[in-house]
């Protein structure tokens, strides 16, 4: 008889109740981000956080398989769960936890993997957050040793599904109740280049995942060993419960700083003639695009004799930077062509947007918020069409103007659109 | 440190064990030496025979007295811990993962009762042997009879070798031809080792026992051999009252002890 390559002992039920889950946990982990793999740009900022918010499907599965494996073999009254066995108890624990972990914390790991390759290989000047990264695996460890506890304790093999809807439940809960962020990793909140969760709220949150996953453990232990009642919890367990309660619960009574400013940080620049380009570090390849999608609008608009213009990658903005404050920005997304950003974001400026809505902005009028309106929508219009002489505005109140015509008609009304102070008057 | 020897058999010492559950006294001042070969622990349901056993199993502790395995003192934690090594138990109820090959869930049990991993396997197959199984190892768990489940039972209690089994009615809720079948099993695997059987079934006593204790109410009302405990139960047997011999001789055994 040939030998077995893994022994009976460490998968006793067989590779199909560790293999299925393990599937849909790298089908479920990676499903999210395939799109991105089709990005262009992609920085380590994004995908590292991606490895604590994917576990909002993946993370169910997982517990869900683990109360699948521990009510089939460990469940109170099987022959191969007794509490007077030598090894009843924590081997018990340690073994079958190893087997679910290198199971399904690796089935996570190879679902991310082709994203995280592809940052790898696209990341320029960033290198991988270490705690976003390690609060994706730590919560999928603590998930299978909470879905084991669960089997253990209920020893029922149905409940599996209630652990799989309970779990996603939980994890979708901080998308309405932001405080709940401390204790569950998915904020379902993509953060910007240069701002991050605070350390220490990233600390204090993969403390309380730890406190669980030990607590969880602790008990199933005692259910392993237990025979009819529950013994009083030693001194270390109650601790370990009233410490975990206690960090669960402060979120709610203190306001945790969760996120932070990352700093500033020197941008990747370059001028050309009144108009300087600034991107991110993390996005230096990006600058060429930015600048041409830039310069599509202000092919339009002009750039005023007097003036300097200065386009920059809104992740190199502090929080103090005001929107309306005479620089461009431009929100450059991994998902979106950074050629696009910048025509719209440089179209959104130059169409006066910013005073419109910024703190100057009680002297705009209706009529002069919807003409800057209209004007953003032509020059986006027309900055995104083929770029010729006689290319005329196609729609609404600039209809019929070619690119000279236009520029003159803006260069003449260039203080008025800035101000936000357009009237049907100015159109004739 | 208790030091046990394959093949040697050991005996139980029980010294005044009481035991009460939810301020309700279930055994009171049990006294009584278990030899090795086959021992019945014969009661009515509630007599405390299954508790008794999960003391000897070392599941749950004495109020009063303590239990001694060989030289083992199974009321202190190191007396349990070396008792464990030999001591093989099949509750009264217990299941079994249907899904399971044979061979894996007594190899995991083998592996549960701190059999080393690489012997797992081995413990496994000779377990199964000794329960007449050997040739259904591959088989799903679902697929056998349940005379045969109860014997899977049985293999993943003995698959560490232990010296001392004890069976909780072992035979309950089989037919007659498994009941036998496993009768059979169970003289088989007695020798050599100390076998303790729970059971109200006057038949499996006899059948099977060299000695018997009579628990009633959680008292010893009775310890001698199985011809003894016939002899008794003889005398008080109704010829015209209905049931089977076996039947009659344990109501009339009970109502002489005093159980009714």
């Amino acid at each position: 008889m040939l030998r077995p390559i893994v022994r009976s002992t460490w998968l006793p039920l067989g590779i199909v109740p560790i293999a299925v889950p393990a599937v849909l946990i790298a089908v479920l982990a990676a499903a999210p981000g395939v799109a991105r793999l089709s990005w262009p740009h992609l920085v380590w900022h994004s995908t590292a956080q991606l490895m604590h918010e994917h576990l909002l499907l993946s993370a169910p599965v997982a517990a869900a398989g683990a109360t699948y494996v521990a009510t089939r073999i460990s469940a109170r009254g099987r022959i191969t769960s007794q509490p007077y066995a030598r090894r009843a108890g924590s081997s018990v624990l340690l073994r079958t936890l190893l087997v679910l972990c290198a199971a399904f914390v690796g089935a996570f790991v190879v679902g991310m993997a082709p994203l995280l390759v592809r940052t790898s290989l696209l990341a320029e000047n960033s290198t991988p957050a270490i705690l976003p990264m390690v609060t994706g695996l730590v919560g999928m460890i603590v998930a299978v040793v909470v879905g084991y506890t669960v089997g253990i304790v209920v020893s029922s093999t149905w409940v599996w599904p209630l652990v799989l809807v309970g779990a996603f439940v939980v994890l979708a809960m901080p998308a309405e109740m932001p405080r709940l962020a401390a204790v569950v990793p998915v904020t379902s909140w993509e953060l910007g280049l240069q701002w991050r969760e605070a350390t220490a709220f990233q600390l204090y949150r993969l403390t309380v995942l730890i406190l669980i996953g030990l607590l969880a453990a602790r008990i199933a232990v005692r259910a392993l060993k237990r025979v009819n009642r529950w013994r009083r919890p030693s001194a270390l367990t109650a601790l370990l419960t009233v410490g975990t309660a206690a960090f669960i619960v402060l979120p709610f009574q203190v306001d945790l700083t969760r996120i932070e400013w990352a700093g500033p940080v020197d941008g990747v620049c370059e001028q050309d003639g009144q108009v300087t380009y600034c991107v991110h570090p993390a996005r230096a390849s990006q600058l060429g695009a930015m600048r041409s999608g830039t310069e599509r609008v202000l092919a339009w608009t002009g750039v005023p004799d007097d003036d300097s213009v200065l386009v920059v990658d809104a992740a190199l903005a502090s929080a103090d930077d005001d929107p309306s404050g005479g620089v461009v920005w431009i929100y450059l997304g991994s998902d979106v062509a950074p050629e696009q950003s910048s025509t719209e974001d440089t179209a959104y400026f130059m169409s006066g947007f910013p005073s419109c809505e910024g703190p100057t902005s009680e002297r705009a009028t209706i009529q002069s918020k919807s003409l800057a309106h209209e004007l953003n929508v032509a020059l986006v219009s027309v900055s995104t069409a083929e770029n010729t002489d006689d290319h005329r505005v196609e729609r609404g109140p600039f209809a019929g103007l070619n690119a000279r015509e236009f520029s003159e008609w803006y260069d003449a009304n260039a203080g008025r659109i800035r101000e936000c102070a357009l009237s049907d008057s100015d159109l004739r | 440190m208790t030091y046990w020897v394959r093949g040697v058999s050991v005996g139980l010492r029980i010294e005044g064990v009481s035991y009460a559950y939810r301020r309700k006294s279930v055994l009171s001042d049990v006294t009584w030496t278990i030899q090795p070969g086959v021992t019945g622990i014969l009661g009515p349901n509630g007599a405390g025979k299954s508790t008794l056993l999960s003391l000897m199993a070392t599941l749950q502790k004495p109020s009063r007295g303590r239990i001694v395995l060989g030289d083992a003192d199974l009321s202190t934690p190191s007396g349990r811990q070396s008792a464990r090594r030999v001591l093989g138990l099949v509750p009264q109820r217990f299941t079994l993962a249907p899904e399971m090959r044979v061979h894996d869930t007594v190899a995991y049990a083998a592996w549960i009762h701190g059999v080393a991993d690489r012997e797992c396997d081995e413990a496994a197959a000779r377990a199964l042997d000794e329960v007449g199984l050997g040739d259904r190892g591959r088989d799903r768990v679902r697929a056998l009879s349940g005379g045969q489940r109860q014997r899977v039972g049985l293999a993943a209690a003995l698959a560490h070798d232990p010296q001392v089994i004890l069976l909780d009615e072992p035979t309950a809720g089989l037919d007659p031809g498994h009941r036998l079948r496993l009768r059979e099993r169970i003289t088989h695997l007695a020798e050599g080792r100390t076998v303790v059987i729970a059971s109200h079934l006057m038949e499996d006593i006899e059948h099977l026992c060299g000695h018997v204790g009579v628990l009633v109410e959680g008292r010893l009302a009775f310890t001698g051999g199985a011809a003894e405990l016939h002899a008794l139960a003889a005398e008080g047997i109704g010829a015209d009252s209905p049931g089977s011999t076996f039947e009659r001789a344990y109501d009339a055994l009970m109502a002489r002890l005093g159980a009714y």
